[in-house]
């Protein structure tokens, strides 16, 4: 016991004595596209319909930090969003949240270009959300007992899951500038998602069927570096 | 009673401007925006050793550096040594980090293989 402390302390220094040398961030936004499947939402004639902006394009962000020669550290995150009215005309909303903590290695084959393989695992969400409008008894007799109508009271409620999955990447970065780069990836992203696990108020309730495991991924982003 | 309250107001409006006026402008000193700290360092360190919230100052220097006589080419080799920098750093993996990387390009070839022949 007594000996660890020093050979942890020895072994600190040797791995982040890089992190003051070569300090580098980088904040990305950018898209991407994948082919899940929606059967859930597809086949539901009571939602807004579906299409490729909705289902099929990503939308993200990301920040990320060198820590050692050629690695880095960081969170990507992409967004799969759709909102309309459903055909009673109340307003709905979807949001499929992709969070990936990675670990990205890389390494430049030319001045201003980049390869880089990107690991890591997932912790994604999805909600949706309802803003229903509806009577409430209580409200219903005392408005009635004044002499008034039904007057609809508006509830937005949403139902939200978590599920882990797994994504790994290849990708190509093209340095404009020493601080701006712009970044294309293919790889794929593997989900375990449940549709038996959402939670609605407190209560386990069944969601809508998806199938997102073994899913092929495309993203492109622009980087910011400093 | 009017005139009481506006007083202090006269007293600056009068003041204010012969004070502005008497400023001999001609003893203020232009600063080089080339030889700013922040290009320094960046000339000296490289320019991802300029400190983040140092960025706006050293983005405000540079435009006003751009416009100097050398300016535009000082910056342009500030760019290029970054660049040289960078590529000489990581033209080749360091320790562990090959091994990550190609754990990556083994499991996404192995997903596209099975993926293609799984559509056949």
């Amino acid at each position: 016991m007594k000996l660890q402390r020093p050979f942890l302390i020895i072994i600190f220094f040797l791995v982040f004595q890089n992190l003051h040398a070569q300090p580098k961030w980088m904040v990305n936004v950018g898209g991407g596209f994948y082919e899940p499947t929606l059967t859930g939402f597809d086949s539901n004639t009571e939602m807004p319909k579906t299409d490729f902006m909705t289902s099929n394009v990503l939308y993200g962000f990301g920040l990320s930090y060198e820590f050692f020669h050629n690695a880095r550290v960081g969170l990507l995150n992409n967004y799969s969003w759709h909102s309309g009215s459903t055909i009673l005309g109340t307003d709905f909303s979807r949001t499929i949240a992709y969070r990936a903590i990675v670990l990205e290695t890389y390494f430049m084959f030319f001045r201003r270009f980049e390869m880089n393989f990107t690991l890591g695992p997932m912790i994604n969400g999805g909600t949706i959300r309802l803003d229903a409008s509806g009577t409430v008894n209580e409200w219903d007799t005392l408005l009635s007992s004044f002499g008034n109508n039904s007057i609809g009271i508006p509830s937005s409620e949403k139902m939200t899951t978590t599920w882990f999955g797994f994504t790994s990447m290849i990708g190509l970065r093209f340095y404009v500038f020493s601080w701006l780069a712009l970044d294309v990836r293919s790889g794929f992203m593997n989900n375990w998602y449940d549709e038996k696990k959402w939670k609605f108020q407190g209560e386990t309730v069944t969601g809508p069927k998806l199938k997102l495991d073994e899913l092929p991924l495309f993203t492109f982003r622009l980087f910011l570096t400093w | 009673m009017v005139a009481r309250q506006l007083f202090p107001l006269i007293i600056v409006l009068i003041y204010w401007p012969s004070m502005s006026w008497g400023q001999d402008s001609t003893h203020v000193e232009e600063i080089d925006p080339c030889q700013h700290e922040v290009i320094v360092l960046a000339q000296k360190e490289g320019l991802r050793h300029v400190p983040v919230k140092k960025i706006p100052v050293f983005v405000w220097q540079s435009v006003k550096c751009r416009k100097t006589q050398n300016g535009k080419q000082m910056l342009k080799a500030l760019e290029k040594k970054q660049l040289d920098k960078d590529y000489e750093r990581t033209k080749s993996f360091h320790g562990w980090t090959i091994t990550c990387a190609s754990t990556t390009a083994l499991v996404v070839t192995m997903f596209y293989l099975e993926y293609i022949f799984r559509q056949k």
